[in-house]
Parts: structure tokens; C-alpha cells; sequence
């Protein structure tokens, strides 16, 4: 799954970029990930799927305010992930 | 999930890289806070700062002190509430060394304004008070508009 910090499941764009979003928050709701990233649900529910089975997301379901919500938050081991990612690829690129 | 067979392309990490910050400066614009509740945030910081150094003993602006005190933290509060309807729950301690280290650095900053503020203010240094609010005040608005997720965003060139 990875090789010095490279990391396959994380590296394709879109979760990259999820990744880049919640290494910054403890938790962001599903639709305005959805927002930030431009993609439809169900494409984000697939990428979502790979990061969880991987080990490095929780997914969050609140019912606030009479309505269900949906957070997403990168947990200890994606965000180590993430880091020795973003790490190696600095690293690559010099 | 298998390894990457091939050596990764520069110009591809080079562009994941840029993505990374692109959506660090997207989360910085949607977590800003407010300009009216910078403004506000950052009077009341003032109202605390200067009563706190230059109280006199009067109940009055004893008084005056603890309402914007509570005030501000309310202002927080409000803030917080505002993040979570738009989705999002900052960190308190950032993920990152670096936003660690930044962290860690603005209280160094702080603490040594007061610090400094005080001893000169015991000199009979009164317009230490003016100036130690006026820095104070400045790097909470720089804090709060520019970085806060509380990670400092250095964009790649």
C-alpha cells in the first residue's frame, strides 16, 4: 500500500485533496466536502469508502437540530498517512 | 491496493502538491471569520486588554472589564456555532508540526507581551498598555482572517 511514505490509496486527486481538507479540521460535514471538492454524492461516497477501508477515516452520523448530519474526520492513522504522503512527495520533488 | 510500478512523474507530484494547497486556501476562505465579528472581537479584546493594564481600582471599569471579557468569549462562541453551520469543526491544537509550532509560537508571542507589558507598565511605562493592545489586536486579526484552521499556509510556487 505504500513505499517510504507513498501512499496509493491516498494519492489518487480527489482523496488527496479530502485528505488536504480534513488534516486542517477535526471534522467536516459530508455535503460541504462535497461542495469544496465539485463532485456528486455518490462519487464521494466511493472515495470516502476506500479512505474508511483503508483505516484512516470515521464517518459520523449526528442527528442536530431534528436532522441528520454526516461528518467525516481523518483519524490518528490517516492523518500520519496523510503526512508521510505530502512528506514524500516534498521529498521527490525536492 | 498495489505499489506504483512506476517511478512517480515530478510534474504530477508537482501538481498533487499544489492541489494540497489550493485546498488549504479554500478551507482558510471558508473558515474565516467574519468581518463583522472580527471587528467586534477585536474591540472587545481591546476593551479587555486596556482595563486589564489600565484599571484603576474603579468598580465601574471593573465591571466594564468582565462584560467584554464575557462578551468576547460569547463572540467565540458564536464563532464556533457559525463554523459548525457551514460544516466544518476547527481543531483547537492543529494536526501538523508546523501548525503546532506556529501555535506554540503565537503563545511565546503572546506571553511575552504581557510579560514585558507589565514589568514596564510597574516602571510607570503607561503607554506600554496602548502599544502592547494595538500588537495584541493586530496579530488576533491576522490570526483569525489569515490562518483560521490555525495552520500556516505557505502556497507552493
Amino acid at each position: 500500500m505504500n513505499r517510504n511514505g507513498f501512499d496509493e490509496v491516498i494519492h489518487a486527486p480527489n482523496r488527496l485533496q479530502i485528505c488536504a481538507y480534513l488534516a486542517s479540521l477535526s471534522e467536516i460535514e459530508f455535503v460541504t466536502l462535497r461542495d469544496f471538492l465539485g463532485v456528486s454524492d455518490s462519487v464521494l461516497s466511493k472515495h470516502l469508502k476506500l479512505l474508511a477501508d483503508a483505516g484512516y477515516l470515521d464517518v459520523i452520523k449526528r442527528a442536530e437540530n431534528g436532522r441528520q448530519r454526516t461528518w467525516i474526520a481523518l483519524n490518528k492513522d490517516g492523518r500520519r498517512a496523510y503526512q508521510n504522503h505530502v512528506r514524500e512527495l516534498k521529498r521527490i520533488v525536492g | 491496493m498495489s505499489e506504483h510500478a512506476n517511478p512517480p512523474d515530478v510534474g504530477d507530484l508537482r501538481a498533487a502538491l499544489k492541489s494540497v494547497d489550493q485546498a488549504k486556501l479554500a478551507l482558510v476562505a471558508a473558515a474565516r471569520t467574519p468581518v463583522w465579528l472580527t471587528a467586534l472581537g477585536t474591540g472587545l479584546l481591546a476593551v479587555v486588554l486596556l482595563g486589564n493594564w489600565l484599571m484603576h481600582e474603579s468598580r465601574s471599569q471593573e465591571a466594564v472589564t468582565g462584560l467584554a471579557t464575557l462578551a468576547f468569549l460569547g463572540l467565540w462562541g458564536l464563532n464556533i456555532f457559525i463554523l459548525n453551520r457551514r460544516g466544518l469543526k476547527v481543531r483547537v491544537i492543529p494536526s501538523s508540526s508546523a501548525g503546532r509550532w506556529f501555535l506554540l509560537g503565537y503563545s511565546a508571542f503572546v506571553l511575552a507581551v504581557f510579560l514585558l507589558t507589565g514589568w514596564l507598565l510597574e516602571q510607570g511605562q503607561s503607554w506600554v498598555a496602548w502599544v502592547s493592545t494595538t500588537l495584541i489586536c493586530a496579530t488576533f486579526v491576522i490570526q483569525v482572517r489569515r490562518f483560521p484552521t490555525g495552520e500556516p499556509i505557505v502556497p507552493a510556487e
